[in-house]
């Protein structure tokens, strides 16, 4: 299924950036001053020739096509560089936004989610299920800037602008990261806790649950590695589902908190209409995307000895 | 900490720099560029945030003085000569320059970048400012030696100084431009400027640093200048309030309540600024087509459009409706502001000129009119555009607006694809009024769309950019205007930006401009501790 799904988004990718309003050419015209040397339309008719945009939308596909077998994802009009060079600068800072709010957001999520499903109608679990209605009820730009908005009207204080690798600088790297981190995570997380406490809710009343408890465990032992762990797979089904919104999300924190990701840098490839970086952004987003729902397969395995065994 | 209200517009401020305090040299500013530079070309693009890269880093043969940028100073010529008849310029360039590359500059750079702006260098190529604004004027340029070049112009024109001291036209190396044909790649940006380009990340931030070798001795004072790149404007704001940002830039500007958040903020820590954006904001009429290809209808929705109202609600209650020209940028060249207001369609008691437009509507279109009013969604576009609209449909009109993506609307706009642009605006080239007419009136200019053409308008404008005398210069600038005002325009003006401009009073050495495009090459700025 793999590769298919796979062949299906380049395809997706590649007609979506040609059917959108807004045309490269007549940008680079209007942008160039080519329209005062010669009338516009044919301006913009010569630079559609030299990007071959004059060709027909199936050879545009066949030609990209076949330059993607070969690992070449093409040159960005507008930057002069290679969009292999462009995203593979990016997809780390983006990866590393994207892990650390999965962290936060599960840690969170399915620590509020257990605890509201242990104390059912008391005053914790009103207060996590008020939390996570908020988390989702309230859109996502509004949580970034919110945060912001928290810090610099308290604290007088916003995250560096300028980004530092995590490797050359930690400390300052967190300080960037940890802010658009926690908005996406409570973006995330309010699902989660739902979840979480829904599938806890149920495994806590299934029969092993009640063996167990008959077999004199400890409560602690019987939540954490009988209950918890099967209720994590729904969960975890959960994430896959979700891939795709939370790679949309990491493009509106980006931009928020300034941090130089793929998120930002596809905001600024579709304003320019810059074709083949779009293409390149929304393939590696894609591929993460396919990439996450391959291994929450893969982690069924672990979790659930019926999948490892069937 | 109480709020410090922000002060309201100060008269022209040749220097903020209290006198005798003595320049520091060290530190580095931050500044912010408010989008993403697209293309870096200073020849070949016509967007402030890309010319921002190479402002500081290329030099220009003449230049605004960055002490006093109402004035033109010496660059890489030391001095210049003008012949008797007022057609011939020479220039005397300086023999100790060097690019960033340890090169030596000569006549031939000067060649390089004034035949490629010509399009004599690459006949493909063309420079939408400087170009529009040097090949009307110049008839041929010579290299008299290697450190001597002669312009010899068409005809005598004030405009031309003023045009070859323009960012637009800066000079580029030579070798450079042959080794990589143009200059949209970092690594072709070599200059001789005060700063060299020291990184670019696209999307995130460029830097410049201090050039050593630069050839004003003593200059620059900053180590650097780093220009992050933000387009979110809560960012901007929050790095304005923290102090990661020292100075907010011209364009597109701080409205009175973001300035007031920053001065709240910062106190005494900063200097809010109140100043001309020198960008004019009006509304397209396509006059190719029905109804605007009639002079009537024309003149009904200049009648009907309350400046007023877009002032005090789009600019937050500061700038210049209905004006031409905007009196802070162009002095005796506008029209008092008094004249203008007296005008149908610009007074403040619409009451008349509504009648008056109702009457023109009704007898045109006894069934009705149907239009749609198109907007790009970038800056303030789509709220003033929102104003229009609503105005229409208070002539009686059934308005409806379309928003489309930026590219999308140059798409349309371009092919004329239109009957009315809601709102379109433009900062011209240079701060010489003829420019702004040429840019917005005359036919061809970068973002007319209005496919307007006027002989007795077209005639004045020649006569303007003729006139050598300032007096008769200014009559006829003023008289251009009363024509565009009281007969006809399809550009029709809502009014000009003024906006607040804060720094760091650490800061110093910073002098607004009459110009966005001239006062940000950070030459004479410097941070005290």
């Amino acid at each position: 299924m793999l590769p298919l799904t796979v062949i299906g988004l380049t395809l997706v990718v590649f007609v979506l950036t040609r059917v959108m309003p807004g045309d490269l050419a007549t940008l680079i015209v209007y942008d160039s001053g080519a329209r005062f040397t010669k009338p516009p339309e044919v301006a913009v008719a010569e630079v559609r020739q030299q990007l071959g945009l004059d060709k027909p939308i199936v050879v545009q596909y066949g030609i990209w096509l076949a330059r993607l077998a070969r690992g070449d994802l093409g040159f960005s009009y507008w930057q002069q560089q290679p969009v292999a060079r462009l995203v593979a600068e990016r997809i780390p800072r983006s990866m590393e936004l994207t892990l650390v709010s999965i962290v936060i957001a599960f840690l969170v999520g399915i620590g509020l989610g257990t605890v509201s499903a242990l104390y059912r109608n008391s005053w914790i679990d009103h207060l996590s299920r008020l939390l996570a209605v908020s988390g989702i009820s309230v859109p996502l730009f509004v949580t970034s800037v919110g945060i912001l908005w928290l810090l610099v009207r308290f604290f007088a204080w916003m995250p560096p602008l300028d980004y530092a690798s995590p490797w050359e600088n930690p400390w300052e790297n967190l300080q960037q990261v940890i802010w658009p981190a926690l908005a996406l995570a409570i973006y995330i997380s309010a699902p989660v806790m739902r979840l979480a406490r829904t599938q806890l809710l149920e495994v806590l009343r299934e029969d092993y649950i009640r063996t167990a408890r008959a077999k004199g465990l400890a409560e602690r032992v019987v939540v954490m590695r009988h209950a918890l762990r099967n209720s994590l797979i729904p969960v975890l089904t959960f994430l896959g589902w979700w891939a795709a919104r939370i790679f949309g999300g990491v493009v509106i924190v980006e931009v928020v908190f300034a941090v130089p990701g793929m998120g930002r840098g596809l905001l600024q490839a579709v304003s320019a209409r810059d074709y083949p970086l779009i293409q390149g952004y929304i393939l590696a987003l894609g591929l993460a995307v396919v990439l996450t729902n391959f291994l929450v397969d893969l982690s069924y395995r672990w979790l659930d000895p019926r999948v490892r065994h069937g | 900490m109480t709020p410090t209200p922000i002060p309201p517009r100060a008269t022209p401020v040749l220097t903020p720099t209290p006198v005798g305090e003595k320049p520091q040299y060290g530190g580095i500013v931050n500044y912010h560029d408010y989008t993403d530079p697209v293309q870096i070309d200073p020849h070949a693009t016509t967007v402030i945030g890309d010319l921002q890269m190479s402002m500081g880093v290329l030099s220009s043969i003449i230049k605004y003085d960055p002490r006093n940028p109402f004035y033109i100073a010496p660059d890489l010529a030391e001095r210049w000569e003008q012949s008797a008849d007022g057609k011939v310029f020479t220039f005397f360039l300086r023999k100790n320059v060097v690019w960033h590359d340890g090169t030596p500059f000569t006549a031939r750079d000067v060649k390089v970048s004034i035949e490629r702006v010509l399009g004599i260098w690459d006949p493909a190529f063309s420079a939408p400012r400087c170009g529009s604004l040097l090949k009307p004027l110049v008839d041929k340029m010579e290299v008299v030696d290697d450190y001597t070049v002669r312009f010899h112009l068409k005809f005598a024109t004030p405009l031309f100084i003023p045009s070859i001291a323009s960012s637009w036209c800066k000079i580029a190396s030579a070798s450079a431009l042959e080794r990589y044909k143009n200059l949209s790649r970092p690594e072709s940006l070599i200059g001789t400027g005060p700063f060299a380009l020291k990184r670019y990340e696209r999307g995130v931030v460029f830097e410049w640093e201090k050039n050593r070798r630069y050839f004003e001795e003593g200059l620059p004072y900053l180590d650097g200048v780093r220009h992050y790149i933000l387009p979110d404007v809560a960012t901007q704001l929050a790095g304005l309030r923290t102090g990661r940002l020292h100075i907010a830039p011209n364009f597109p500007g701080l409205t009175p309540s973001q300035a007031q958040q920053v001065v709240s903020a910062r106190g005494k820590e900063v200097v809010a600024y109140r100043w001309t954006v020198n960008n004019m904001v009006g509304t397209q009429l396509n006059t190719r087509v029905a109804p605007f290809n009639d002079i009537e209808m024309r003149r009904a929705i200049h009648l009907a459009l309350n400046r007023q109202e877009v002032v005090e609600k789009i600019f937050e209650g500061i700038g210049f409706p209905c004006t031409v020209l905007d009196p802070v940028a162009y002095g005796d060249y506008a029209l008092p502001m008094e004249e203008v207001l007296r005008l149908p369609g610009c007074r403040p008691d619409k009451t008349a000129d509504w009648a008056e437009a109702r009457r023109i509507v009704q007898q045109k279109y006894p069934g009705g009119l149907e239009l749609e009013v198109l907007v790009r969604r970038t800056l303030d576009f789509v709220p003033t555009a929102e104003l229009v609209t609503a105005q229409l449909q208070a002539l009686g009109i059934r308005a409806r607006l379309q928003v489309l993506e930026p590219a999308a609307g140059l798409q349309r706009y371009g092919r004329g694809e239109f009957t009315i642009i809601g709102t379109q605006s433009t900062s011209p080239s240079i701060p010489d009024p003829s420019a702004m007419f040429t840019e917005s009136w005359v036919p061809g200019g970068a973002l007319n769309f209005t496919g307007w053409e006027d002989k007795t308008f077209m005639a004045m404008h020649e006569d303007a950019i003729r006139a050598l005398d300032v007096r008769q210069r200014q009559r006829i600038v003023q008289e251009m205007q009363r024509y565009l005002l009281t007969k006809d325009m399809a550009w029709l003006v809502l009014g000009w930006r003024e906006r607040y401009f804060i720094w760091d009073v650490r800061v110093k050495g910073f002098v607004p401009g009459p110009s966005i495009y001239e006062d940000k090459t950070f030459t004479t700025v410097w941070l005290s501790p």
